[in-house]
């Protein structure tokens, strides 16, 4: 127009089928890995252009049932309402809505539910301030969760008090990749997380059971384990049947992925010793990436996961 | 000497004391001497190249191959062989 | 009366402490094959 401005307004194509895509160049930088193979993507952005006035733009997705595979997680149904919106400096991102009915690194979550905004200055996009509403994962029967709240970002790290609420312990042995576990009962906990350059970590976890449950641990290795050695025998035999009132754990979470757990179980199985009550103090060490991926590589996770999944094992099984 | 010549060689050589295992999966030379050298060449080429088959079909790293087959082959060594402990030769 | 037999169940608990670290599955494939091929004579060892 005649003072100069340049006012450009698109309307997105309505289907969008892969990642390659003109909208990868915008506001937004298209993660990758991320490959959608349905569903529908409508959008329009605005773009001012006005001679000695910073650049003014906005930008609004609308995915419907979006579908594909983001990284090594498989996700489903991923509806919402984002927008970006850019003035000058400043950098606004707002999820209106955001829900992914279902998401799968191994083990099935969802649904995942977001709402919330982000800004920053241009000059240094990831130390903006980040206020949610809402932000609710369901898994393993149960769900985590965010209170609402807002996050300073500005000294590049931040601390999230993620709670846990109605965790199903025979949810999480149906999916643990070892058989013959089995149980009922259930979990609640608080996990602060930290997020920070280095990556994520959880400090002072605390898990502990809501009411009385059973551990059924029946399999040919435990049974071995309780032969080969002594001391295990008395073990083997309590958690084939154990009852227990009380199970709760610290729990910590590093970087590289290691979950250490102090557990506390008090019980007893009626039929070894008399029912004489039992009290463990475990340790118990796990490598989540190492569970992940082990679960990546069983069936239960689409091809295009497990092909992903092993060539970068394969890449690095190669490194000299 | 072939390959299959050193297989043969290769428990008659453990046996006298010539040759012995070590943490790192392989044959290691505790005294030189007649064909040792040669047997054990032969011997950790073949090991190398079935740790690297199973690196590669079970995604994990070799060195993890290694470490594991190198406990186990400390483990089964028959007593009155050789078996390498921090650096050191010492008969089982 | 009847004189009634109690059964005194032990109720000092016995204490158990544990570690457990978790191994994956794709080790115990591993570590399986190589028993063969230590086992069996394959020559090699």
């Amino acid at each position: 127009s005649l003072d100069g401005t340049l006012a450009v307004d698109a309307r997105l194509a309505d289907i969008f089928l892969h990642a390659g895509n003109p909208l990868a160049e915008t506001l937004l930088d298209w993660p990758t890995l991320l490959e959608l193979d349905k569903g529908r993507l409508q959008g329009n952005a605005h773009l001012r252009l006005r001679p000695g006035v910073p650049l003014q733009g906005e930008l609004e997705l609308r995915p419907k049932g979006l579908s594909g595979v983001y990284d090594r997680s498989e996700l489903g149904g991923l509806s919402g309402r984002l927008q970006a919106r850019l003035h000058g400096p400043r950098l606004e991102l707002r999820l209106a809505e955001l829900e992914v009915t279902h998401l799968n690194p191994g083990l099935p979550l969802g649904p995942l539910r977001l709402r919330g905004q982000y800004s920053a200055s241009l000059a240094q996009p990831l130390r903006g301030q980040l206020d949610w509403q809402q932000a609710e994962l369901a898994l393993l029967g149960g769900r985590t969760w965010l209170a609402p709240a807002s996050q300073e970002l500005s000294s590049g790290s931040a601390t999230f008090a993620v709670q846990l609420e109605g965790l199903q312990l025979g949810e999480l042995f149906r999916l643990y990749p070892a058989e013959g576990l089995a149980g009922q009962g259930i979990l609640d906990g608080r996990l602060p997380l930290l997020v920070g350059p280095a990556g994520m970590r959880i400090e002072q976890g605390r898990l502990a059971n809501r009411g009385p449950g059973v551990l059924q641990f029946r399999s040919e290795k435990i049974r071995a384990l309780g032969r080969a050695n002594p001391a295990m025998t008395l073990v083997a035999e309590a958690l084939e049947d154990f009852h227990f009132g009380l199970l709760s754990s610290d729990l910590g979470y590093d970087e590289q992925g290691k979950l250490r757990m102090a557990l506390r179980l008090e019980g007893r199985n009626p039929s070894v010793e008399k029912g004489r009550p039992i009290h463990f103090n475990i340790n118990l060490e796990e490598d989540i990436p190492a569970l992940l991926t082990s679960l990546q590589l069983t069936d239960r996770v689409n091809e295009s996961i497990r092909q992903r999944v092993q060539q970068s094992l394969r890449k690095n099984s190669d490194a000299p | 000497m072939n390959l299959n010549e050193a297989m043969g060689a290769l428990s008659g050589a453990k046996a006298s004391g010539q040759l012995g295992e070590m943490p790192s999966g392989y044959l290691g030379v505790v005294s030189p001497g007649g064909q040792a050298e040669e047997i054990a060449r032969l011997i950790n080429q073949a090991r190398r190249a079935e740790y690297q088959r199973l690196a590669r079909e079970n995604g994990i790293q070799l060195g993890d191959v290694e470490a594991i087959a190198g406990q186990k082959a400390l483990d089964k060594t028959p007593s009155g062989q050789y078996i390498q402990l921090n650096g050191k030769w010492v008969r089982k | 009366c009847t004189p009634t037999v109690q059964l005194a169940v032990p109720d000092k608990p016995i204490n158990i402490n544990l570690n457990v670290k978790i191994q994956h599955e794709i080790y115990v494939k591993v570590d399986k094959a190589l028993d063969d091929i230590i086992d069996k004579d394959s020559g090699l060892f």
